[in-house]
């Protein structure tokens, strides 16, 4: 049994006073990725968010390496945990230098940045030049080697593949598995697409209007695909699949009549 | 040429000067968004602080809130006079100190200053718009200047150079070896922070949280710390300025305060972002100041308009305009909402009532309040400038009481020189201020927030110093007269008699008359609120962006709200000139557009009504004449508490006392009506809509439990999670 | 919610205890009334009714002259303890005045409204205009002004005991081109109307000695006022002249001077003698014009001025104090005049009887000269006193250099015309 990096149970966060999550439990383990899916609006930057402190927490509770969190944390400590979260918009500081904005990763204390470069060598030649010039892959690879610069327990990343053409994307998520695998990080993945992010992954959550509504192994759900497009679209439709385990329809199957 | 050189070489004093404040001003802006208006007061009062430690070994105590003063006043009113320790004024520290031990002190002082900035006013603001940072940095400008009048009276300091005076030669002119130590002193300093900032870790840190702070905090970037420490060492950086440069300019509370304007002349070109380039342009302002200033001297074809004074500040205004810059914007989400315009309508008898009741008052009350009354109202009708173009139209303007200043000018050269009948007179005048304020609000076009706030304020310093001082067109005497206004042979003037009243000054009949012009304005601006004008000024305000594309013309509306703005200003200018009867222009600088806006701002910007609170506040109204028979005459507190209390609004109730007023007044009235409905047993719990009315604040709303997730396992149906 | 509405109720509660705490503090002086001092000297000495001496400083604001209003006092409670006016005290009935011109208009309401007050002693007014509208639409007359330009010397109904501007700038000049005999003189100013004039009048005397002005005029909001000193070329002019309106500026002017180097005369206002610059030593060997003996070793009205200051908590002379206590004593012999004039009879001085006795009063002034008289010449109705004499400062004292000056303002009309 690997460690457990990243414990929530029953959370709720949100902004200013109205919940975008509602209640999610779950738990991702030393050398596991996992992906968070769902919709637009799920709940999935948020969760993340609340992880990393920037989200207000209203409820539940969050332990990341057997410390609980506390609900009144200063968001600036998650670097302490170890925990990284490359952002949506991959947190770049377009005013900075690619060398600039590596060197700001959270526990770096030597501002020893070579790591980055051996993992993306692309980007040795892009060494001082400012982030905003560079092109979306390439943006990409600088935010990833600047979170893994940071030698994360947990790297929790947010749509890696967005604006991201096919190709490239597709060259960077497997270095996802790789980082889970080589450094024994516990990977927490927000995608849109679910192929994608279900290859790589061992398991899966699916968020839909704030409440967890499907989990289960990574390969299960892909190969009853259907279930995540139902989830996409509410509780309801998983509560009419009979496949659903605990669902009224499943119920109805097992005892029809009675 | 050689001699322009040299010119400009003896033009270094003030060019430091300038530069080290810009330097300051670009620092503080870069580690926190804040444009500190008040750098120039660290600067003065950290050198105050050096002084009082050289001369006589002592530590100012600033004005502060004692308890036990409280408790001593409280059993007062009840008849027991006791005796509780006060806060000392000062503190001796033994013998006079030396100067590095001096030194030390100030600068730490001025450290725990920036601190203090940034920990108990900007850190809480920095969500806030814009105004609200200026209106907080105008306060602690205020307050940090009154601390020192209240603490030093105006005896006049010399501050001992640290730096050696003697003469240095160079291009054939002798400059005072102080400038050059200053000079290298700065540049050291430019050259150190732009390390700092380009290489340490530190500085890209700053760079990273200026750009995106919430990026910046992922990174486990604490940007309050940083802006923290970077305040602190801004602090430090305007002590070492003021103390270095007090022999060059003498020490007074006022001189470091005001040479701000320049310094942020230097920083707006700048950007808020380059220290060289801050440094530079602060450099050449100083020198471009004393060519010119030696130029009027030496070369007489050169009209004398006090053209060095000022003409680099409208370059920069011209300069600014030209690129039209915006400072740069943080990243940080602006979450903080303007002061609410208040929807406002004329309640007839309501009104009635008040004016009958004011009538009276004018009338019938002893001259103390009758004066004190035309003091609020013309106070009040000034706020109305105010509401007009900042409260609606969301545009920062520190130039309003250089407006009325012209329109006293004119209605005093028209009346009484030229012998214009009223109401010709003060109307034209009026439009002659409204003429000013229009050529003010163009920068508005482009250029907003505290970057407009700088213009507006250089062009107050402009007015003053080319049209209120010179012999220019405005020529004359700075004394100015305005005989009392008649009509149709009847007088109206604070001289003019009255069939009622105690037939003493201020006469009712002038008291009525300016009723009446405020209740013109009033009603004028409460119109404009209802109008279609004030809901485009409204638009522009929160979203100019926004209100372009659903098609309002932002250039009209713009130039509108400082045309209708000034001519209010113009108006109270003129009610200003008839009320002192014979004046002087400079009753109409700088620092007065100051507090005009402090008060405005105070009383309520964005409502109406506010003006008349804001009114109340203005030197020898309603508001400080009720406090002093009350309680005490504020004399020398009453800058320092204003600007403690502007402090105080922007963090607590940035709609000023009128929406306090209100909300309060009808809190404790439902606390009154829900104490009825107990008594009487009335179980109602509903709040009456006149409660409610006055902004309901949003409830915090608790998430709700839903059900637990559903779980795919093929091998099973085994439920997974508890209901 | 809670938490903002609680914060508002702290910040108010916070601000009223410092309210209450500036009220206890002694600096902060609960009034603008001060009528104490004299009430208790009232009981010691003199037991008859008070003469009220009603007066206006500005104490209260960035431009502030506390010392001043200091001196005034000390010389009424020292009067007062001789026995005052005939046995009847002076009662020092001061109202404070602040920067802005709202609280001067105030208090000379308070007086002008009063049927009581028959006059006003106004000691440090920067905002005169307003104070000289409202006495004159109450037909008030006002003692001891200090003059600060050409309107207050054109002010019917003023009686001011200090030369001010002019008379002593042109002291200040005469003595450069008669006694020091030089002829190419720099002559700064302040950069106002009043500055101005007085640099273009000053700028005419050195013509008419045939000798060559260089006018300069210096902003009192600049920075550095060295720029100012430079543009007039130093190794050409034989000697400085420096007259200030604004205190403030002798410090940065001294420094400027001293780091120059210049080793040639320099000659500046009273303004410069106030002990903080004689302590700085940036001003030693300046030659000054001074309107009043306040300053000089040995004379007599200094050393019993210098006495009372001690005894009765005066302010340290120099500076603007000299002028302000030559004008407490003016008021006093206008009083004693007025009294006599009255019949003895307190409430027979009326205004007009006040008006004429600083009309007729022709001296001496103690800390002044002998020569003195009301009205001034045509126009400038309310210069009574046109003496000034010049003081050389070494070290610590002040030496008399020459005799006092009558200057002649008639050439003065000329400066208004054009």
């Amino acid at each position: 049994m690997s460690e457990r990096v990243l414990t929530i149970e029953e959370m709720a966060a949100g902004y200013d006073n109205v919940a975008v999550v509602r209640d999610v439990t779950m738990h991702v383990d030393r050398g596991e990725v996992v992906a968070l899916l769902g919709p637009n609006g799920a709940g999935k930057t948020t969760t993340l968010g609340a992880i990393s402190g920037i989200v207000r927490l209203f409820g539940g509770s969050i332990n990341i390496l057997g410390q609980d969190v506390p609900k009144l944390r200063s968001a600036y400590l998650v670097g302490q945990w170890g925990v990284v979260h490359v952002p949506e918009k991959r947190g770049l500081f377009f005013q900075l230098t690619v060398e600039e904005n590596l060197k700001l990763a959270p526990r770096l204390e030597s501002g020893n940045t070579d790591e980055a470069y051996e993992l993306f060598p692309a980007l040795k030649a892009l060494r001082n030049r400012m982030a905003g010039t560079l092109s979306g892959g390439e943006q990409q690879m600088l935010a990833l080697g600047r979170g893994l610069l940071a030698q994360p327990d947990l790297l929790m990343v947010d749509e890696m593949s967005l604006g991201l053409a096919p190709v490239i994307y597709e060259e960077l998520m497997p270095l996802v598995r790789k980082v889970a695998d080589e450094t024994n990080a516990a990977v927490l993945l927000v995608e849109q697409h679910t192929d994608l992010a279900l290859a790589q992954a061992d398991r899966a959550y699916v968020l839909s209007h704030g409440d967890l509504v499907l989990q289960g192994k990574a390969s299960d759900l892909l190969r009853d695909r259907h279930l995540i497009d139902e989830a996409y679209l509410g509780a309801e439709a998983l509560d009419q699949d009979p496949a659903v385990a605990g669902s009224p329809a499943a119920d109805e199957a097992e005892a029809p009549g009675e | 040429m050689e001699t322009y050189l040299q010119f400009m070489l003896l033009g270094l004093g003030s060019g430091v000067i300038f530069a080290g404040l810009a330097l300051g001003l670009v620092l503080t802006y870069r580690a926190s968004g804040v444009v500190n208006f008040a750098h120039g007061a660290i600067a003065m009062y950290s050198t105050y602080i050096f002084s009082s430690l050289v001369d006589d070994g002592q530590y100012p105590i600033p004005p502060l809130p004692n308890l036990l003063s409280m408790i001593e006043a409280v059993l007062g009113w009840f008849g027991i006079q006791v005796d509780l320790p006060d806060i000392p004024p000062f503190v001796q520290l033994g013998d006079p100190w030396s100067w590095p031990m001096a030194l030390i002190g100030a600068l730490a002082t001025a450290g725990l200053l920036g601190f203090l900035f940034h920990y108990l006013v900007f850190r809480p603001l920095r969500y806030q718009p814009p105004l609200s940072k200026v209106v907080a940095s105008v306060g602690l400008m205020l307050m940090l200047q009154a601390a020192i009048v209240v603490r030093f009276s105006n005896r006049p300091r010399n501050v001992a150079g640290l730096l050696p005076q003697d003469g240095v030669d160079v291009l054939g002119t002798t400059v005072p070896a102080d400038r050059f130590y200053l000079l290298a002193a700065i540049l050291v300093a430019t050259a150190l922070l732009y390390l700092v900032f380009q290489r340490t870790k530190f500085g890209i840190k700053t760079r990273a949280a200026a750009e995106n702070e919430q990026f910046a905090t992922l990174l486990g970037i604490s940007a309050d710390r940083i802006a923290a420490v970077n305040w602190i060492l801004a602090g430090i950086l305007a002590g070492l300025v003021g103390i270095l440069a007090a022999p060059i300019t003498g020490l007074n509370p006022l001189n470091m305060t005001l040479f701000i304007i320049p310094a942020l002349g230097a920083a707006l070109v700048a950007r808020f972002q380059s220290f060289w380039i801050a440094v530079w342009v602060g450099l050449a302002i100083g020198a471009g100041q004393s060519l010119l200033q030696i130029m009027e001297i030496r070369l007489p074809w050169i009209p004398d308009i006090n053209l060095s004074q000022g003409l680099p500040l409208v370059v920069i205004a011209v300069a600014m305009m030209a690129r039209g810059q915006v400072l740069p914007s943080r990243g940080a989400i602006e979450r903080g909402r303007l002061p609410m315009a208040l929807p406002t309508r004329i309640r007839p008898r309501l009104m009635t009532f008040w004016i009958l009741f004011a009538a009276a008052i004018l009338i019938w009350a002893p001259f103390v309040w009758r004066q004190a009354t035309i003091n609020t109202l013309i106070g009040a009708v000034l706020a109305l400038s105010l509401i007009v173009v900042t409260g609606f139209s969301g545009h920062i303007s520190l130039a309003q009481l250089s407006l009325a200043g012209i329109a006293a000018f004119m209605l005093s050269s028209l009346a009484t020189d030229a012998g214009w009948p009223f109401p010709l007179a003060p109307i034209f005048a009026a439009l002659v201020a409204t003429g000013f304020g229009i050529v003010i609000g163009v920068p508005a076009l482009r250029v907003r927030g505290a970057s407009l706030a700088i213009i507006t304020l250089a062009a107050g310093v402009a007015i003053e110093v080319f049209l209120f001082k010179s012999d220019g067109w405005f020529a004359g005497d700075s004394t100015r007269h305005v005989a009392d206004p008649s009509l149709f042979g009847i007088e109206f003037g604070p001289n003019s008699p009255f069939f009622f009243g105690d037939g003493k000054v201020p006469s009712p009949a002038f008291g009525l008359f300016v009723l009446f012009m405020f209740t013109l304005a009033f009603v004028a601006v409460i119109r404009l609120r209802q109008s279609m004008l004030g809901e485009q000024m409204l638009a522009l305000r929160a979203n100019e962006r926004a209100a372009a594309a659903a098609g309002v013309n932002v250039t009209s509306i713009k130039l509108a709200a400082f045309g209708i703005a000034s001519f209010l200003a113009g108006i109270g200018g003129t009610l200003t000139a008839y009320k002192f009867g014979t004046f002087n222009m400079a009753s109409f600088g700088v620092l007065g557009s100051l507090s005009v806006f402090a008060f405005s701002y105070l009383g309520g910007i964005a409502t109406v009504s506010g003006s008349l609170y804001a009114g109340s506040l203005f030197p020898e109204s309603i508001g400080t004449l009720a406090f002093e028979k009350l309680f005490f005459p504020l004399g020398r507190y009453e800058a320092y508490l204003a600007g403690l209390f502007l402090i105080v609004t922007t963090l607590v109730q940035p709609e000023g006392i009128d929406v306090f007023d209100r909300r309060e007044r009808r809190r404790i009235g439902w606390g009154f009506v829900l104490l009825w409905r107990k008594a009487t047993g009335n179980p109602d719990r509903t709040k009456p809509d006149w409660v409610e009315r006055i902004y309901p604040e949003p409830k915090h709303k608790k998430g709700m439990r839903p059900s637990p997730p559903a779980t795919v396992d093929a091998a099973t149906t085994h439920e997974d999670g508890g209901s | 919610m809670k938490k903002i509405a609680q914060l508002r109720w702290l910040a108010i509660l916070a601000v009223f205890a410092l309210l209450v705490a500036a009220c206890s503090s002694s600096d902060g002086d609960g009034g603008s009334e001060d009528t104490s001092a004299s009430e208790t000297t009232a009981t010691t000495v003199a037991a008859k009714d008070p003469i009220r001496v009603p007066a206006i400083n500005q104490e209260d604001g960035v431009t502030a002259f506390p010392d001043e209003g200091l001196a005034v006092k000390a010389i009424f409670d020292w009067y007062n303890a001789q026995g005052g006016l005939d046995g009847h005290p002076l009662e020092f009935d001061l109202c404070t005045a602040g920067d802005d011109p709202e609280s001067t208009q105030s208090c000379a309401q308070a007086i002008a409204n009063d049927d009581s007050a028959t006059f006003v002693h106004s000691i440090m007014v920067p905002n005169s205009a307003t104070l000289f509208d409202v006495m004159a639409n109450a037909e008030k007359p006002i003692l001891a002004h200090n003059q600060f330009d050409i309107p207050d010397a054109l002010q019917p109904d003023v009686y001011a005991s200090d030369p001010g501007l002019l008379p002593m700038a042109t002291t200040l000049m005469l003595y450069t081109l008669e006694d020091l005999g030089l002829r190419n003189i720099g002559v700064v100013v302040s950069d106002d109307e009043v500055g101005r004039g007085t640099g273009d009048f000053l700028g005419f005397l050195v013509e008419e000695y045939g000798g060559t002005p260089t006018i300069i005029t210096y902003d009192a909001s600049v920075a550095d006022l060295l720029p100012v000193f430079s543009a007039a070329d130093l190794d050409a002019i034989d000697g400085i002249i420096f007259v200030p309106t604004s205190v403030e500026d002798c410090g940065p002017a001294s420094q400027a001077l001293k780091s120059l180097s210049f080793d040639k005369p320099i000659l500046g206002g009273d303004a410069c003698t106030a002990q903080t610059y004689v302590d700085s030593g940036n001003v030693d060997g300046w030659i000054f014009v001074v309107g009043t003996t306040l300053l000089i070793d040995g004379d007599a009205g200094r050393d019993q001025t210098i006495a009372i200051f001690d005894e009765y908590g005066g302010p340290p002379i120099g500076g603007l104090v000299a002028p302000a206590s030559m004008g407490a004593y003016f008021v006093i012999d206008v009083l004693e005049a007025a009294y006599e004039a009255a019949g003895n009879d307190i409430t027979a001085m009326t205004e007009d009887l006040i008006r004429e006795a600083a009309l007729g009063y022709t001296g001496p002034l103690t800390l002044g000269p002998e020569v003195f008289g009301c009205p001034g010449v045509d126009p400038f109705v309310g210069l009574c006193n046109t003496s000034a004499t010049v003081v050389q400062l070494e070290g610590d004292t002040f030496n008399l250099l020459t005799d006092w000056y009558v200057v002649d303002v008639e050439p003065y009309a000329a400066l208004l015309e054009g």
